[in-house]
């Protein structure tokens, strides 16, 4: 039997939390349900990667390294070795080295036995008109 | 190699007390401001207003200013600090010298005590410059916004000079010059040379970089950098030389001028975002609005050297207030959710990126609280405002009120950021 009190209290404790915002999200959806949305439908290895890279996530702006236009180059040789030419949306970013590192163990996760090889460079310098549609919804709250 | 910016980054324990020392500082600056509400009807030489007045400019905006400062030299100028254990040393001197000086203020112990905590504060702006300076020039990359970070380190050090100087002369009387000058001069170095200048440079690298906005004209920094320090300069010789002439509406003008161009910037880099503003993007945009009640403040106070002008000293506290609450704490209460959330995210989760399932900075506070901030403040502000002009206590009671609800909330989720822990799961990277 809830008594009064009981009642009470539980309101008091949705209230606090609605008032807070308790959060039950703990990681930013996006990456894997971007990935479907977007990426072009077909079967090169260049999309292949670029499919496997919106698991990255710019952690400020939240968005995937695809969909923000940070990755210009994806190519593979015949020694096993994926390049990866990248950028970051300013050279001053805070956490270029962990986005980096994070296409580093994404790409090598994905694929075992081959090398990975990132290079960042800023020339071209990223521009807006890098971001993907998808992109520009995000940036702006708009994407459901 | 693809940049150290991460490794750069300087331990949250020495950012972290800063932020913490500074939200508390907030609080008990509302609460004493509840308490001095009399006061503000009175000439504002009086120990009250002097004590809040150091407690808002030291212990909560410039210390916040440098616990940020510390983190934000490492990124922007692509080097590394260049004493982390100088910058802890430095807070337990600053933090010392604040509490000793606002007692010393608000006790009238003018003479015996003034001057030896005045000399900590000063010592912290200097061990501060140092460490600022020594960082910056070892650092291979010319960014614009150092020479503004530069120039306000130059400006705090002379403000902390004049200031000593100013609590030497209480007890050691020496200084000739009249005492309402010098001390309106120290007040404009410290608000205008070191504050507003340190802000222009940091928001001019912050802002385009939140906002996500490109194609903006450093030039229009350039000007703003060299006008401003130029009128400034003017202004102040004016009051320390010729004891204020009826000049000084021109060097104001030629401020304005200067400073229009740094607002063209900000405007800019508004106007080409591509990101929706966020609660600290609104907190922070909605300031630089709000400086229109100070330059409109600024323009009566400065045409009272005039003699046609009735006496208008009354308006000085609303005009200093203006830039502390209006202004400087409405950037700050919004740029603290762009700052520590990511500070503290760095150090817990960056080793996890790309392995497990993380929260993102964003989710280290809470939105609500931080919405509930937000317009609570803009009440408070708006109760301060309508209590000025209409002179009415309960007004002015109530906008204090307001700052400490204010306050409350912005403590709150300081400590939930600071406290934020989740369970991480991995998440296993598969083909």
């Amino acid at each position: 039997m809830i008594t009064n009190t009981q009642q009470s209290g539980r309101k008091w404790s949705e209230w606090i939390k609605k008032l807070i915002g308790s959060k039950k999200k703990v990681a930013h959806p996006s990456a894997s349900d971007l990935r479907d949305l977007e990426l072009i439908q077909d079967n090169s290895f260049e999309s292949e990667v670029k499919g496997i890279l919106k698991r990255v996530i710019d952690p400020e702006l939240e968005i995937n390294i695809v969909d923000l236009g940070l990755i210009y180059k994806v190519e593979q040789d015949d020694a096993n070795r994926i390049f990866v030419e990248m950028t970051l949306s300013t050279p001053a970013c805070p956490i270029g080295d962990v986005i980096v590192q994070n296409v580093i163990d994404t790409l090598q996760n994905a694929f075992p036995s081959k090398n990975v090889d990132v290079s960042l460079v800023f020339d071209p310098p990223w521009h807006p008109g890098m971001l993907s549609e998808v992109g520009k919804k995000a940036l702006q709250g708009n994407f459901n | 190699m693809f940049g150290l910016s991460t490794q750069r980054a300087p331990s949250p324990t020495l950012v972290v007390p800063y932020f913490i020392f500074s939200a508390i500082a907030f609080l008990i600056f509302s609460v004493l401001l509840f308490f001095s509400i009399p006061e503000l009807s009175m000439h504002f030489m009086n120990p009250k207003i002097l004590a809040l007045t150091h407690f808002a400019a030291l212990g909560w905006i410039s210390m916040i200013i440098m616990g940020a400062l510390y983190q934000l030299v490492p990124v922007i100028f692509e080097t590394g600090l260049y004493s982390q254990k100088l910058g802890k040393f430095n807070f337990i001197i600053f933090g010392t010298g604040i509490l000793g000086m606002v007692w010393s203020f608000w006790t009238l112990h003018f003479k015996n005590w003034l001057f030896l905590f005045g000399g900590l504060v000063f010592l912290a702006f200097m061990i501060f410059s140092f460490n600022i300076f020594k960082s910056i020039s070892r650092s291979a990359k010319s960014h614009f916004a150092g020479k503004l970070v530069l120039s306000a380190i130059f400006w705090l050090l002379i403000t902390g000079l004049l200031g000593f100087l100013l609590t030497l002369n209480y007890t050691f009387p020496f200084l000739k010059q009249d005492q309402f000058n010098l001390l309106k001069t120290h007040a404009h170095f410290g608000m205008i040379g070191w504050l507003l200048f340190l802000v222009m440079g940091v928001s001019s690298v912050l802002i385009p970089m939140f906002l996500v906005s490109h194609d903006l004209k450093e030039g229009f920094l350039k000007k703003a950098l060299y006008i401003c320090n130029f009128a400034l300069l003017l202004i102040s010789i004016d009051w320390i030389v010729f004891a204020g002439t009826q000049w000084i509406p021109v060097y104001l003008l030629i401020f304005f001028f200067g400073f229009s161009y740094f607002l063209r910037y900000i405007f800019d880099s508004y106007r080409k975002k591509l990101r929706k503003l966020d609660i600290g993007m609104k907190h922070s945009m909605i300031s630089f609005v709000f400086l229109l009640i100070p330059g409109v403040l600024a323009v009566f106070l400065s045409l009272s050297g005039w003699k046609m002008m009735p006496d208008i000293h009354q308006l000085i506290i609303p005009y200093g207030m203006s830039i502390f609450i209006g202004f400087f704490s409405n950037l700050i209460l919004g740029q603290m959710y762009k700052t520590l959330p990511f500070i503290l995210w760095l150090h817990r989760y960056k080793h996890l990126v790309g392995k497990n399932e993380i929260p993102m900075p964003k989710d280290l506070y809470s939105e609500p609280l931080a919405q509930w901030q937000y317009y609570i403040y803009l009440l408070a502000v708006l109760f301060f405002a309508l209590g000025f002009l209409f002179e009415m206590a309960f007004l002015l009671y109530s906008g204090a009120a307001l700052l400490i609800l204010t306050a409350l909330l912005f403590n709150i989720n300081v400590l939930i950021i600071v406290l934020f822990k989740k369970q991480i799961t991995s998440i296993g990277i598969q083909k």
